[in-house]
């Protein structure tokens, strides 16, 4: 029998909780008995603690099956869950413990102490574990590191095919991340209806995810590799808050800092590749590129809020705030390939980027009768990004000495964007009747952005909902809202005029086609519709049917997403059969479909940049989710001694890409649908072994099936510029059992 | 023709419940309820909080759930908010029945066997009383702070009142529970908990992510109920390695982060509301570069197509949400 646990954390966790208890139970003016209640009573008012320890045996190993819950691997874990709940007796000191799956990867500790109405302090430790791949294979010999090297006796070639060591070097190397947080937290009631909280969390997360390392251009000749990005971050976050509270008037005022350290800023990479056409000689293989990794950051924020009670019916309440984020890595060079001429040094060393954001918002509300409600608000959010900007000549790919032509398209300015958005909100209610509520609403709201092809937008929207109790079992609800997006004139050329050298925004006047509007500022409008109904068809089951519907149509978008729509339709049925027993049952399904256009600019179809409309060149995809829901819940208590429950999960989801091409089109084939399909079965069990002794029984079975064309069928070599990853969509079967005592205490 | 199936199998179980409902509650109906004088004992002694004799002379130890099927039984379990901050005499702040639940004499005085009239609030499931007026006796004491914009939020508009999702009488408020807030978040919003099975989800029903990490359920300055001012800002507390700001920034990703990705679940990997290339290609159409109709025959045997297979597009435009490096306009660095 294997077993799996990270001793250290687990010991000093649980020497911490029995240390705590032990404590608890010495300390007389805790937890004194006194005369009083019966102990029948005290059993029922009296926090309730547990501390249970025992085995989880999982059958298989499997990244998919243990992602986040710390389950991945196959064999015994010992496991324990700690929950202490201690108040004094004639005081109101405090002490709580929560430890959570402390032999798992996504163990959690929470302690909290301190005096009710006086202090609170709270210490919490948590795992995440994020397990991405446990198919991905490399040929790299030192996967995780900041600089990767392929293997002696590498053959590098023009294209995947003619590397001859690729197939025999590719090796496992999991990729996974995990985050471990410390978080503290202190708040204290001051005299004077003021108190105050500060809270501080650090976290790490470290390992690896995937990233496109590629040598050459884009849209030229690239060479790439799908490679493991090394992740080591530290964050620190800190609140510190002061709130002043009366019946009348609330206020609160903050400061917040976020710290964001990347430990690992740049990943080297040695090229698999031959140095091909249109690459200067010495930048193929043995030679390495460099990436950059996401740049340390800083942010901090002043707050302040405030809440007041104008009347008895009107409440005015607001918060501004000011947020500086910054960030001042120093920048890596053009290229790490030392062969490569560089001519025009950088412009600076460094980004000195910095953006100031302040955000208002304002709402009144207000009852304006025993009928009628009324809300206002206000937001306005202004981010002035103060970055700097310079021209750059950059190296694509590490692969070509510096083009220092006047029309190279390698100038590039940066464009640090910055927007403007504010929001006006009107919302009525009214009360119909004792039965039936409607509400109306419309919002306006309006935008300017710079270094977009949109400098302005606006949008209405308008609302209507009506709730109605139709009698005491049965209640529904409608609701609807249509919105229009219209911004001002499309300048498909802004973004490319404004960070291209002129001497080529000249040459080429537009570098993406003129009639494709991007759709997250593009002219839109949306239908939303909402509708439920929960009725008790008899005593004890409550029977909820919901519906949704979504539909964005880019009405002025001749290229680009065309539309995007969505259903969703749910039953929920709760049976209260007896006290003893309940069930849950429900099923959903819903449908996202996204339809859009867009043209091949190629000659070969009568296309191209003097016709980027080009009927022969034109061609659409309708990409469509399908995905359905089941489910079934049952459990029964019959009194103290045990308890019994089964919940099972049926899930499915289906991916379809429905492809059209313009007549003539060569080579169109249709796609298979991506499925993915769980099936989950839980039951468990809890029997007293005696009055504070309990066994419990877990069982999980989960059965996982997907199917990706993305993946399916590749080799290593199955791209001829790209080195595959052998990956493959997760399948997997997995039994976990798991047998735990757990003790209760008071 | 699986999900016919799928379906009948669900209105099978339905109607086995529903059938059997009424047999499983036959035993617990049988015993014929036994009439007693509900008037509080006028000896009882406070239980818990002060003052609270007047109530607990009748929700006292014998106030449980037996399936008797007595008026007692419609409010089961009172005492357990002894095991609660709410019972916690030594706390001056703490409320007693009254200040809950109103001075309720009828109730309180009431003689006889028959029913009682109903407590002047009552937080019940099928309360008259109306959810102002239910949240004014949580409000009074729980105002400010993380709930200075509860007047006029979506939950209070939406008469969803605070003991929707509270449970204060419970030894376990399962709404400030790691592992299980998004079952009572689930209770209404239905289409949250399909979202959450999908293969690419944040790890909500894994109990290390909650709804409240990321949504204010009491009212908030961002949109949707979000924690922080915008959405970005939200996403950004875990994600900070996404926050820039960058040499090379992507606009949609600055201007948000929703303008690629869903929140709670996906069919596509990363959260990504549809799959690349055509995510991509929804903005991109580069005459060096541009938007080809990627189909099966880009797919093996027929082909491997490297905009559309392994990363797709990112296997070379790997830097997506921004790029620092000098050379990395097109992300690629």
């Amino acid at each position: 029998m294997k077993t799996r646990l990270n001793r250290h954390p687990v010991r000093k966790i649980l020497a911490v909780s029995i240390s705590a208890i032990g404590l608890m139970a010495a300390a007389p003016n805790l937890m004194a008995q006194t005369d009083g209640p019966s102990e029948e009573v005290l059993n029922l008012i009296r926090p309730d603690s547990e501390i249970s320890f025992g085995v989880l045996d999982v059958s298989k190993s499997s990244y998919k099956f243990g992602d986040y819950t710390g389950m991945h691997k196959k064999g015994a874990h010992l496991n324990g869950d700690v929950r202490v709940n201690m108040r004094g007796e004639g005081n109101a000191n405090y002490l709580e413990i929560d430890a959570t799956n402390l032999g798992l990867d996504s163990r959690n500790f929470k302690i909290k102490g301190g005096e009710q109405g006086n202090y609170g302090l709270s210490l919490e430790y948590d795992e995440i574990s994020k397990l991405w791949y446990d198919s991905y294979q490399t040929p790299y010999v030192n996967p995780g590191s900041t600089r990767l090297d392929l293997p002696a006796g590498w053959v590098a070639s023009a294209t995947t095919p003619g590397m001859t060591q690729l197939t025999g070097n590719m090796k496992s190397f999991n990729i996974e991340t995990q985050r471990k947080s410390v978080a503290f937290g202190l708040t204290k009631l001051l005299g004077g209806d003021w108190d105050v909280a500060v809270d501080f969390k650090h976290e790490t997360k470290q390992g690896n995810r995937l990233l496109g390392a590629v040598f050459g251009n884009s849209g030229g000749n690239p060479r790439a590799a799908v490679l493991p990005e090394p992740v080591d971050y530290v964050t620190r976050q800190f609140n510190l808050s002061a709130r002043y509270t009366t019946d009348k008037l609330q206020f609160q005022a903050g400061y917040s800092a976020s710290l964001f350290d990347n430990k690992k800023p740049f990943l080297q990479f040695q090229n698999a590749y031959t140095t091909i056409a249109g690459w200067t000689a010495g930048t193929g293989f043995p030679a390495y590129g460099q990436i950059g990794l996401p740049p340390d950051n800083q942010a901090h924020q002043l707050s302040a809020s405030l809440g007041y009670q104008l009347s008895k019916a009107t409440r005015l309440a607001g918060t501004f705030s000011y947020t500086r984020l910054t960030q001042n890595d120093s920048f890596l060079p053009y290229t790490s390939n030392p062969v490569l001429v560089i001519t025009n040094p950088m412009p600076r060393s460094s980004l000195e980027g910095k953006v100031n954001n302040t955000h208002l918002d304002m709402k009144l509300t207000s009852k304006l009768s025993s009928d009628w409600n009324l809300v206002a608000a206000y937001r306005y959010d202004d981010k002035a990004n103060k970055t700097p900007q310079s021209l750059y000549d950059y190296i694509g790919g590490d692969s070509t000495n510096q083009n220092v032509v006047a029309n190279s398209d390698r100038w590039r300015t940066n464009l640090p964007g910055s927007s403007t958005k504010q929001l006006i909100e009107v919302e009525a209610i009214y009360r119909l009747s004792a039965h039936t509520k409607l509400k109306f609403g419309g919002e306006y709201e309006w935008a300017k952005k710079t270094f977009e092809a949109v400098s302005n937008e606006k949008e209405h929207t308008l609302k209507a909902e009506v709730h109605h109790h139709f009698s005491d079992t049965t209640a529904g609800g409608l609701s609807y809202a249509w919105s229009d997006r219209q911004t001002s004139d499309y300048l498909f050329a802004a973004p490319f005029a404004a960070s291209f050298a002129p001497a080529y925004v000249a040459a080429q006047s537009w570098d993406n086609n003129p009639f494709q509007k991007k759709f997250f500022m593009a002219p839109r409008t949306r239908d939303k519709i909402h509708a439920f109904v929960n009725f008790e068809p008899m005593e004890k089951v409550d029977v909820h049917l919901g519906f949704d519907f979504k539909d964005d149509n880019y009405t002025k978008s001749y290229y680009g997403l065309q539309d995007a729509r969505g259903y969703g339709a749910n039953v929920d049925v709760n049976i209260a059969a007896t006290d003893a027993l309940t069930a849950h049952v429900y099923a959903a399904a819903d449908r996202y479909t996204n339809f859009e256009r867009s043209n091949r600019l190629n000659a070969g179809c009568g296309g191209g940049k003097a016709n980027p409309t080009a009927p022969g060149c034109d061609w659409t995809a309708n990409l469509s989710d399908h995905n359905y829901l089941t489910g079934l819940g049952l459990r029964y208590r019959p009194g103290e001694k045990y308890e019994i429950g089964a919940d099972y999960t049926y899930s499915k989801s289906i991916g379809k890409t429905d492809m059209w091409a313009a007549a003539g089109t060569t080579g169109l084939l249709p796609l298979p649908e991506n499925t993915n399909t769980l099936n989950r079965i839980d039951l468990f069990g809890r029997y007293a072994l005696q009055k504070n002794l309990s066994l419990n029984v877990k069982y999980i079975y989960e059965r996982f099936q997907a199917t990706d064309w993305a993946l399916e069928g590749l080799t290593p070599a199955s791209m001829a510029n790209v080195i595959g990853t052998n990956q493959v969509a997760p399948n997997y079967s997995v039994h976990a059992l798991g047998v735990s005592l757990s003790y209760q205490f008071k | 023709m699986q999900l016919a199936r799928h379906v009948l199998a669900f209105c099978a179980v339905i109607g086995t419940l529903a059938a059997a409902t009424p047999l499983l509650a036959a035993d617990a109906s049988k015993a014929a309820p036994t009439k007693v004088n509900l008037a509080a004992d006028p000896n009882a002694k406070d239980l818990i909080l002060k003052g609270d004799a007047k109530c607990t002379g009748c929700h006292d130890e014998a106030d449980e759930p037996t399936g008797a099927g007595t008026m007692l039984e419609l409010n089961p379990g009172v005492l357990a908010i002894g095991k609660t901050k709410h019972g916690v005499k030594a706390d001056k702040r703490t409320p007693t029945c009254t200040d809950c639940h109103g001075d309720s004499e009828k109730h309180r005085t009431h003689k006889g066997s028959d029913k009682p009239p109903k407590v002047d609030r009552s937080f019940r499931p099928k309360t008259t009383t109306p959810a102002d007026v239910r949240d004014a006796a949580c409000m009074s004491c729980h105002k400010g702070g993380n709930r200075m914009n509860w007047p006029g939020s979506q939950h209070a508009n939406g008469d969803v009142s605070c003991n929707a999702c509270h449970k204060v009488h419970s030894k376990k408020d399962l709404v400030r529970d790691k592992y299980a807030q998004a079952e009572v978040c689930y209770t209404c919003h239905k289409d949250q908990r399909v979202e959450m099975r999908k293969p690419s989800h944040h790890p909500v029903n894994e109990g290390k992510v909650v709804c409240s990490a990321c949504h204010n359920l009491h009212g908030s300055t961002g949109p949707k109920l979000l924690i922080k001012n915008t959405l970005n800002e939200t996403c950004y507390s875990c994600h900070m390695e996404k926050r820039g700001p960058f040499l090379w920034e992507h606009p949609p990703a600055a201007d948000n982060c929703a303008n690629c990705h869903v929140p709670h679940g996906s069919n596509n990997t990363a959260l990504l509301k549809t799959r690349q290339p055509y995510l991509c290609e929804q903005c991109h159409d580069y005459t060096n570069h541009p938007g080809n109709v990627y189909s099966g025959s880009g797919l093996p045997p027929n082909g491997a197509a490297q905009q559309m297979v392994l990363r797709a597009c990112a296997n070379c435009h790997t830097q997506v949400h921004g790029s620092n490096h000098p050379s990395g306009p097109r992300f690629t660095r």
